[in-house]
């Protein structure tokens, strides 16, 4: 089943286009992580889908709904943590998650919604005189009122502490396994990386790849990393594990080889070391999202 | 389409009251209302009637601050970021507009009942014997007024992002019907249009232009029940209130040019705002 289902979805500002001709599936119960760097368009698409704005082209829909005309429909059933969200008034906490739940029509344990977000300290006090971490985190309870279906978390770690952003991936990994579909957008790849299924990459308003994280490194053409330790380094060594099938780049720094090579290459280069010398450490890494977003964004896919 | 348009204006109403806007606006109310019965009583026995000059202060002082607390009821959330998590909730933009002037007319219309009714006790505990006619006539036509300036500020706010906007517009209206600049402003075209040769628009329009303001709107539906409409709604109304009013002056288009000014600058503005990008 489709949670979020966008067709054609292009936003354009006078001369500048935000979006263009976005397309792009979410299914239920999965959690996307929504990728790019400031200004990619990340936010102006979970606005559309809010509809917050109004698409220039294209539609979809959100949980069923149609985003331009069933907009309310949407977010009955939805939690939403905003991006450039305020207080409302001079409201405390407390308030915040009641007005909430009279909103959805939801019963709502507040306490227990605050405590599990982390603001329930600060349940009694008025959320003008709150941190932006804590303003976060309330907000956070919010949309957690009512179980909503699906969650739409725009920048969700902005302004958390790292306790903050760990909490915060724990209840989008609890969310996930209620059922929820959780949608979040962000720039900082630990985020995404730790918890999303797929990911979707923006850039400069396009989708440039929607994958999961395996995929997307097998696309971007695996840029995994070795670090060999050796006794010496054998004056040939460098060039025989250079021509082993899926390696890339090898580098020498003093006894250590730096290697850059596909997965299937690690087993044939640890070999090669071992048969040339004494290999005292071996240490590997997969591709992280930062080289898999630097590959989709700065043309290196 | 309406569920939440109690919710948004139970929460704007309270929140004049979290903000003690209703306690600075109360106290300003009280003190006015109660200084003006002191003096309706004490002048009850030189034949001083109560209630026109209390109804005719609370004209202008419901304008101000109705004006005042309204015209950034949207605009405003739109800056904070309020807006922003009112609609990531069930909450439509109708409710938001809608919501935004029932709240505001609550908080002024309040303390305006509960000064008028103070200053009516003060007057009668001093000796006076306020016309109930008037009193209640009056009093209905200066919630009217409240729920005229909020809806037409809520209107201001909701056209832009811009508290400086809102805030010009407000001030605009003000001087548009207390200060009687809309009686200027046929002659300003004829001047424009005409210099000083026969005026391109005759009296008798300029007439009803004149009778189209909301306070005379609200004086010419007054005159329906009555008799003393004029004396007690008239202040910031166009010309007087005959026995017989011609057809711009009768009740019942009073009651069309009120219900104008009520609901169509809100509408026209809600349905903008329905379209703007948050």
């Amino acid at each position: 089943m489709t949670a979020i289902d966008l067709a054609g979805v292009t936003k354009r500002y006078g001369d500048v286009t935000a979006l263009q001709n976005l397309d792009l599936t979410v299914q239920s119960g999965e959690v996307f992580g929504f990728l790019g760097p400031n200004g990619a368009g990340k936010s102006t698409a979970i606005d559309i889908i809010l509809g917050y704005v109004q698409a220039t082209d294209g539609g979809g829909t959100a949980l069923g709904h149609d985003i331009r005309e069933e907009s309310v429909a949407i977010r009955q059933r939805t939690g939403v943590l905003p991006d450039g969200f305020g207080a409302l008034g001079e409201m405390t906490g407390r308030k915040h998650v009641e007005f909430a739940a009279e909103a959805k029509d939801a019963d709502a344990d507040v306490m227990a919604l605050l405590e599990r977000t982390g603001v329930a300290h600060a349940a009694d006090r008025s959320v003008s005189g709150y941190s932006k971490g804590m303003a976060q985190r309330l907000m956070l309870a919010m949309a957690l009122v009512g179980e909503p279906d699906l969650l739409i978390l725009d920048e969700p770690t902005t302004g958390l502490d790292p306790n903050g952003a760990r909490r915060m991936r724990e209840i989008v990994s609890d969310e996930q396994d209620r059922g929820a579909t959780v949608f979040f957008s962000s720039h900082i790849l630990e985020q995404v990386q730790a918890v999303a299924d797929r990911v979707g990459i923006l850039d400069q308003g396009n989708l440039v790849a929607v994958d999961t994280l395996d995929g997307l490194r097998e696309a971007a053409g695996s840029t995994d990393r070795m670090t060999v330790d050796l006794e010496t380094v054998p004056g040939t060594l460098p060039d025989s594990v250079s021509g082993i099938d899926g390696v890339r780049d090898v580098t020498v720094r003093d006894s250590t080889l730096d290697i850059s090579c596909a997965d299937p290459a690690k087993g044939p280069v640890v070999h090669q070391c071992v048969e040339a010398t004494t290999v005292q450490d071996v240490e590997t890494s997969q591709a992280s999202l930062e080289d898999i977003f630097a590959a989709y964004t700065e043309g290196g896919a | 389409m309406t569920e939440r348009l109690g919710l948004v204006a139970r929460k704007d109403f309270y929140d004049s009251i979290r903000e003690n806007q209703i306690y600075y606006i109360g106290t300003l109310f009280v003190l006015i209302a109660v200084g003006i019965g002191y003096l309706g009583g004490n002048a009850a026995v030189e034949g001083f009637e109560l209630v026109p000059p209390l109804v005719a202060t609370f004209f202008f002082l419901v304008t101000v601050v109705t004006l005042t607390i309204s015209h950034d009821a949207i605009s405003d959330k739109w800056v904070s970021g309020e807006l922003t998590v009112l609609l990531g909730l069930p909450i439509s933009r109708f409710d938001v507009v809608y919501g935004s002037v029932l709240g505001r007319t609550a908080a002024v219309s309040l303390v305006t009942v509960v000064s008028v009714l103070l200053s009516t006790v003060v007057a009668v505990a001093l000796g006076a014997s306020p016309d109930l006619a008037q009193l209640v006539v009056g009093l209905l036509g200066l919630l009217t007024a409240v729920a005229i300036f909020a809806s037409l500020a809520v209107a201001f706010s909701a056209l832009s992002d811009s508290t400086t906007v809102s805030s010009t517009a407000a001030f605009g209206a003000f001087a548009l019907f207390v200060f009687q600049l809309w009686s200027l402003l046929p002659s300003l075209v004829n001047l424009a249009l005409d210099g000083v040769g026969a005026p391109t628009i005759p009296d008798d329009t300029i007439e009803v232009w004149n009778n189209l303001t909301p306070f005379s709107g609200i004086r010419n539906a007054g005159g329906a029940v009555l008799e003393s409409a004029d004396q007690v709604l008239g202040v910031f109304a166009a010309g007087s209130l005959p026995a017989s009013p011609p057809a711009h002056q009768h009740p019942v288009f009073g009651v069309l040019v009120v219900l104008f000014w009520a609901v169509v600058p809100v509408t026209l503005a809600y349905l903008r705002f329905d379209s703007d990008d948050i």
